[in-house]
């Protein structure tokens, strides 16, 4: 058999492990061939050598499931993988809708996957985290007939729901935990110090991630209620999100968001970094940035309020009935796509607002050693006093309104070409 | 031979070349191999093993043929746990030649 071929075969009996685990293996094998090659055997002695493909992928396996490893049926669903009995029946933790599950996590690669059965189960690196419950039952993994004890689960008084505390008191191991939940559960609640997080396909009442410095990943989410996302210096990205309040604080971190639905939304950043695309509220958006950088495309609001401090905010293809922006040394920049009421403030910063040709407003400016630019044709009165010159016009059928304010800053309002 | 049995074997033989000089894995596997007929695949995940029992280190070490080769070597609890080992075998090896020779009774 040439190298090829047997790592070829080696990796097809590997197929229950992860990518990372099996790339190791076969880089181990490859080694090995590179090796004897260099001592002058030819690929298909050392394979000879080396026995059956299935036979040494069958020790591998072992290592990651020592109870059962060589009873592993191919194919089977990750949520079946540990053996015969199925995985309804050894699982049954009695988490109900409104209960709650709270983890608690540090140094690790954790994911955490919504399973289609009212069970919590958990699998650290291949290890199937014992399942031991009842009056106080405990997360365990057995690793070579060694447990490693790796915290609790355990009923919350105040809530009535569960805590798993899971990692806490182990923070040197390292390593992949896996934690499936039951598809539908009550508030949830996460914190990461570093490592690495990724949420997948969950459906809570409410969902609350802290995130210190390490990375979080969040796909198909859905909470019936709250939805609050903090992070310091993470880093976070999140697709597809549901949530009626949903709110997202970054420090200095970064976030990336692609689709996000709610009924509220709230994003604050201090030195961070957001970039969301497809971000629909049904009511109100508030966005506040220090000294971060905001870029936001396809937003739909109801309205947006947007404060800038002396960082910067591009918003392109903007639907809102009103907008209310405010710049105080920093920059921004904002495309819509509708008629909207405006209310536009620059101390010393500089805003842009392009809107459609067809806009009818009324307007309202005011800057004391600014400028304020209006690129639309119609009828305007000007008046100078107080230090303040002051323009009031009225623009196609003057619908909407709109309020301009530059203190020493610049405004400009142009039309979409 | 019983498979747990070489199991454990082949376990105190690695350990043993590896107390007499850290190796790159295919000179490793082939000391053991001209002496003990195995499938010399099997020794690889018995090294991750030991590895993540802590037993053994790996380092890389630059080579004239090719790339960077990866040694094995004890660590400190690798070198109790062979010593341990090994006085076990020996009690057992004792035991099996007493009664091969018929002398159990004395």
């Amino acid at each position: 058999m040439t190298r090829g071929k047997y790592l070829d075969g080696l990796t097809e009996h590997l197929h229950s492990l992860s990518d990372r685990q099996v790339k190791e293996i076969v880089a181990e094998i490859y080694a090995h061939f590179e090796e004897g090659i260099d001592a002058g055997y030819t690929e298909e002695e050392i394979a000879e050598g080396l026995g059956a493909p299935g036979d040494v992928a069958r020790e591998y396996l072992k290592l990651y499931e020592p109870d059962r490893g060589s009873e592993r049926v191919p194919g089977d669903s990750p949520l079946r993988m540990f053996g015969e009995e199925p995985y309804r029946e050894s699982w049954e933790l009695p988490l109900t809708e409104n209960e709650r599950l709270n983890a608690n996590i540090s140094c690790i690669e954790v994911f955490i996957e919504a399973a289609d059965i009212d069970g919590l189960r958990a699998e650290f690196d291949g290890y199937r985290v014992k399942d031991a419950y009842g009056e106080a039952p405990r997360i365990e993994i057995a690793r070579d007939g060694k447990g490693i004890s790796i915290d609790e689960v355990r009923p919350h008084a105040q809530s009535g729901g569960w805590i798993a505390r899971i990692l806490s008191s182990v923070p040197r191991l390292r390593g992949k935990l896996k934690v499936w939940i039951p598809q539908k559960i009550g508030e949830m609640r996460i914190e990461l110090k570093s490592g690495l997080i990724l949420v997948e396909g969950v459906c809570v009442d409410s969902l609350r991630l802290e995130v210190h410095s390490g990375k979080m990943t969040i796909e198909k989410l859905s909470s019936g209620g709250d939805v609050s996302i903090e992070t310091y210096s993470g880093q976070l990205f999140i697709d597809e999100i549901e949530g009626e309040r949903v709110g997202i604080a970054v420090k200095s971190g970064s976030v990336r968001v692609k689709s996000l639905k709610c009924e509220k939304l709230a994003f604050e950043t201090s030195s961070g970094k957001l970039d969301a695309r497809g971000v629909t509220s049904r009511g109100d958006m508030n966005v506040s940035v220090k000294s971060g950088m905001v870029q936001l495309h396809e937003v739909d609001a109801k309205t947006l309020v947007l404060e800038c401090h002396s960082g910067s905010a591009n918003v392109q293809t903007l639907a809102v009935t009103a907008l209310r922006a405010e710049v105080t040394s920093g920059s921004a920049q904002l495309r819509l796509t509708n008629e909207a009421d405006l209310e536009l403030s620059a101390r010393s910063g500089s805003m842009a607002v392009v809107m459609p040709e067809d806009q009818g407003f009324t307007y309202d400016a005011d800057t004391k050693s600014g400028s304020i630019q209006i690129a639309f044709d119609g009828k305007r009165e000007e008046y100078a006093g107080h230090g303040h010159r002051h323009t009031r016009g009225i623009v196609g059928g003057g619908a909407r309104k709109v309020k301009a304010e530059a203190l020493s800053g610049r405004i400009q309002i142009m039309k979409c070409h | 031979m019983n498979a747990q049995f070489k199991k454990g074997v082949l376990e105190l033989c690695v350990l043993a070349v590896l107390m007499r000089k850290e190796c790159y894995g295919f000179e490793l596997v082939s000391r053991v191999s001209k002496s003990i007929a195995m499938s010399e695949g099997t020794i690889y995940p018995l090294l991750k093993r030991l590895r993540d029992d802590g037993l053994l280190n790996t380092y890389l070490t630059e080579s004239t043929e090719g790339p960077p080769r990866k040694y094995y070597k004890l660590t400190r609890e690798g070198v109790e746990h062979y010593d341990k080992l090994f006085s076990e075998w020996e009690e057992f090896v004792g035991g099996v030649e007493r009664i091969l020779k018929g002398d159990e009774d004395i």
